[in-house]
């Protein structure tokens, strides 16, 4: 699945990187969001858009259209 | 005694850790700026003394997560690190993030440089409740770890104790251990009499040359070497950080929490956002505004009146005066006044940006801003744009992405500035009337859609390209320190007066000696003003490219004016004001003639000077007297209402009687405020010094006789008009006594009085004003034809030319000279083709002033999209 696919609340663990830019992907990877790591969508922006993750005990903000990306499995 | 022994240290880590507070207390205030080689990127070091007599030079970069740079800044902190230069790394860690932040010091690391680890937010960390083994993290890392508190005791013995120990033993940090398909790739990638880590960036991709690896690697693996090395370094630092962080207690973090869910609620967000700025808005404009005429009566005091009367006084030619004080004088006086507004406005955003509440605009309004192609943060600068273009030009530096910066400066000038309200005011009184409030909103409103127009069109031609990717920490809140914002806010003011106010100070000086210097009159009558001052011969010279857009030739005081308000747009009203009293016909207007005045002494210029500068400090308590009032009209809308129609409002309300003690006060603020009882007492001051003065001098010298006559009878006035006022003043306390002991009579016939003396005085005023007034107006009615549109397409000109100097100098600072003069001329010529347009379209109708301006805006968009070709914004996604 992909991260459109999640709902505020919802964990979900990286299991890998679809073709993106190699700027944005190893900024991402920097941050922590690498392969086996859990992400959890903790909110949305006012206009839907961009939104809230936590990751690694720490807060990010991503757009959904480039986050896209990202091959997630769903935890519980 | 041997050589003293010189250090370079690099300043490294990720954004939001608290870097630069680490920086400024280690190098307090001795910092120098500078630019790094070929980009526009600030270069900002430190010196510091070690107590060996170690020359330290610290170099701070910009914040990185990691060795690959996707923005500018972060090419310039990767290529830094990277290099030879630096002989010590100091890694600025957050311990708050850990784990995030030791990612970077691994890479770093790899390099082999000498390293101390910095560790910061200590404090807030310890309040969190959580603690953690320094001295472990130090023996796993392999690296001296030091606290980041400088003003403790001992820690700044501990950071250099350190940094010589890191210089002067071989190091041992921990080897990340790569997987054995890695270790293959990275054999492959190794090439001869090179260190190990310059394979590791190639196929990272930090350095070219891993290109071939990497694709075969995603084909056979299905997954690049840089998400794989990601993985084995965070798996590295689990190990690293393994039980080093422990907790007593609970997390306090609720208060974070519950803000978050208030100012990043889905309904809530935007509102709250659109609150701060509006408060942010008035801080600057209003709060900072009360300042202004402080540093500009200052100003005019040392430099222009000052210098001036000193040069005068040791007798240097009229020549140098002209140049050093109505030229240079007039240049340092107009750095000065921006002082106020551009360090209010680093204050207010250095306090959001401490709080952590910036992320979160960034994060409020990124969906919105994106239509322009802009992030969330840049909503800020356009918003600021609204007081006035160069603090909102200033404040694009919190934007770290070249191209967003380009754009976002691009666009701000179109934000209607408060400098051009007073010029529409004008035209709204002479031709709109009641509909001028209307008229003032369609320029805004055409300023704003010229200004999204305009971010289209850029962003398909010049700036190609998408904009960067979005990703924004959302840092912890935390309560500003006072010192660090002050200190932000100061750095940045600095910067601002010793490099934009460098150049704006010498374009004043060169269009002030435009204004002084005079050339024969080509254009005019000869005979009666035989030399113009260059600016009006410029401005006759180009009269005719007006004519299109409704200014005709005759209306050469229209043309003349524009060039006038390139010094500050408020003056196309003053400038149209006394050109339009020079008509050719005229005998030499009394401005024109030289004025006789008293021979200057020493004693006379001192006088001077105390009371100009009496007078600008005393500006500020009147500014603030006055200042809740702005709260619901910061962009000074009131100023269609005069003083004096406040004054004739209040008392007429008073009549009513018994009234609630409340509605009373209120009507009594509101007297007293447009009394200006305070600006009367000043002039009475002003005019008893000047007596003084005079008449002291005419004791000496006899000739002086007739001015001090005229100065004792200004007096006489000035205490007449006081002394109404204040009798004004007994009636209106008496009538807005609670506890008034008058009967409905009384009452009645006391409010009839003064409702009588008011309407006299503002009678009185009005005809005074009016007299010239109503001949400015009727000039330039006559002069426009007495037409609206005509009125409104020379409005529209004056919103869209080029901005003020002072504006002009800060973007030629902050984006350089061929980027600004494209933005100058795109502006002119945008600014001539929409007014001739509207011009054509709703009254002159000549199919070839249709034609020509859409051919220019079309010509216009090719050299754009060919530029944006030619010159790509090196983005390096």
């Amino acid at each position: 699945m992909d991260i459109t696919a999640m709902k505020i609340g919802d964990r979900a663990e990286i299991t890998g990187y679809s073709v993106t830019s190699a700027g944005y992907r190893a900024k991402l990877l920097a941050l922590g969001l690498t392969q086996g790591a859990t992400i959890q969508l903790i909110g949305v922006a006012p206009m839907g858009d961009p939104m809230r993750l936590k990751v690694r005990g720490f807060e990010l903000s991503l757009r959904r259209e480039e986050a896209k990306f990202l091959r997630l499995k769903a935890v519980n | 005694m041997a050589p003293k022994r010189k250090i370079t240290v690099a300043l490294v880590g990720n954004p939001n850790t608290g870097k630069s507070t680490f920086f400024n207390a280690w190098t307090g205030l001795h910092q120098v700026t500078g630019n790094w080689p070929g980009v526009t990127v600030e270069k900002l070091m430190g010196e510091v003394t070690l107590p060996g007599g170690e020359e330290v030079t610290v170099v701070d970069l910009p914040g990185i997560y990691s060795l690959h740079a996707v923005s500018q800044d972060e090419a310039v902190a990767s290529e830094y690190a990277r290099s030879g230069e630096p002989d010590l790394i100091v890694n600025v860690v957050d311990v708050v993030n850990l784990e995030r932040n030791l990612y970077l010091t691994l890479a770093l690391a790899e390099l082999g440089k000498p390293m101390v680890v910095v560790l910061t937010m200590t404090d807030i960390f310890a309040r969190q409740g959580f603690g953690i083994k320094i001295g472990e993290l130090s023996e796993r890392l392999g690296l001296p770890v030091v606290t980041g508190d400088l003003h403790r005791r001992g820690k700044r013995a501990a950071l250099e104790q350190a940094i010589l120990e890191a210089l002067a033993t071989k190091q041992q940090p921990p080897c990340v251990v790569y997987p054995d398909t890695l270790n293959q790739a990275m054999l492959r990638a190794h090439r001869e009499n090179e260190p190990q880590v310059r394979a590791i960036h190639r196929l990272e991709g930090i350095i070219p040359g891993g290109e071939e690896i990497i694709a075969e690697m995603e084909r056979v693996l299905g997954t690049t070497p840089d998400v794989i090395m990601a993985a084995a370094r965070y798996d590295r630092i689990a190990e690293i950080t393994q039980g080093l962080v422990s907790r007593r207690g609970h997390a306090r973090t609720e208060l974070g929490r519950t803000l978050d869910r208030l100012a990043l609620n889905r309904w809530l967000g935007i509102p709250i956002f659109l609150g701060i700025m509006y408060i942010l808005f008035w801080f600057t404009q209003v709060v900072g505004g009360c300042f202004i005429d402080l540093f500009d009566g200052i100003g005019d005091a040392l430099f222009v009146t000052g210098l001036g009367n000193v040069l005068t006084l040791v007798g240097a030619p009229q020549w140098l005066i002209t140049i050093l004080a109505d030229g240079l004088g007039t240049g340092i006086q107009t750095v000065l006044t921006f002082i106020p507004p551009v360090f209010f406005i680093f204050w207010g955003l250095s306090f959001l940006e401490d709080s952590g509440y910036m992320a979160r605009a960034a994060y409020v309004m990124d969906r919105f801003m994106r239509l322009l192609g802009l992030p969330g943060s840049a909503f800020v600068p356009m918003l600021v744009g609204f007081g006035c273009t160069v603090p909102a030009i200033m404040a694009t530096r919190t934007l770290s992405n070249r191209r967003d910066r380009l754009l976002t400066i691009f666009m701000a000038p179109f934000m209607s500035c408060g400098a051009r309200l007073p010029v529409y005011a004008l035209f709204g009184a002479a031709f709109f009337g009641v509909a001028s409030g209307t008229m003032v909103f369609a320029i805004y409103m055409s300023g704003i859609v010229l200004a999204v127009l305009t971010g289209i069109l850029l962003k398909h031609t010049l700036f190609v390209g998408e904009p960067s990717p979005f990703v924004l920490e959302l840092p912890l809140y935390h309560v500003p320190r006072f010192h660090t914002v002050l200190g932000q806010a100061w750095k940045r003011l600095s910067h601002f007066v010793f490099r934009a106010g460098k150049v704006m100070a010498v374009m004043v000086l060169l269009l002030s000696l435009c204004d002084k210097v005079r050339v024969p009159n080509v254009y005019g009558n000869r005979e009666t003003r035989p030399n113009v001052p260059i600016i009006e011969f410029a401005g006759r010279a180009i009269a005719p490219i007006f004519a299109p857009m409704g200014v005709e030739s005759d209306n050469w005081q229209g043309s003349v004016s524009l060039i006038v308000g390139l010094f500050a747009k408020e003056q196309v009203v003053s400038a149209l004001n006394t050109l339009y009293a020079i008509d050719d016909s005229m005998v030499p207007a009394a401005g024109e003639a030289e004025e006789e005045s008293a021979p200057l002494t020493w004693r006379r210029a001192a006088a001077e000077f105390r009371t100009g500068v009496g007078e600008a400090f005393a500006s500020v308590p009147e500014a603030f007297s006055g200042l809740l009032d702005t709260l619901f009209d910061p962009l000074g809308v009131s100023i269609f209402k005069s003083d004096l129609e406040h004054l004739a409002s209040a008392a007429e309300d008073l009549r009513e009687p018994g009234q609630p003690p409340e509605r009373l006060a209120v009507l009594r603020a509101e007297f007293e405020g447009a009394l200006g009882l305070d600006a009367l007492r000043d002039a009475v001051g002003h005019a008893e010094a000047t007596a003084r003065v005079i008449a002291e001098e005419a004791l000496t010298n006899p000739q002086l006789a007739g001015q001090a006559e005229a100065a004792e009878a200004d007096l006489g006035a000035a205490k007449a008009a006081l002394a109404d006022a204040v009798a004004l003043q007994h009636l209106v306390i008496a009538l807005t006594d609670p506890e008034s002991p008058l009967g409905p009579e009384a009452y009645a016939a006391r409010a009839a009085e003064l409702a009588e003396r008011t309407e006299a005085l503002y009678a009185e005023e009005l005809a005074a004003s009016a007299e010239g007034d109503a001949t400015l107006m009727k000039t330039l009615r006559t002069k426009f034809d007495n037409d609206r549109n005509r009125a409104f397409a020379y409005l529209l000109f004056v919103l869209l030319y080029v901005p003020c100097l002072a504006a002009m100098a800060t973007v030629i600072r902050e984006i350089g000279w061929k980027y600004s003069t494209v933005l100058f001329s795109y502006l002119t010529l945008l600014g001539w083709c929409v007014a001739t347009l509207y011009f054509q379209i709703t009254t002159a109708h000549q199919p070839l002033w249709l034609i020509v301006p859409c051919v220019i805006l079309a010509a216009v968009a090719a050299v754009f999209y060919a530029l944006g070709r030619k010159f790509k914004i090196r983005m390096v996604v």
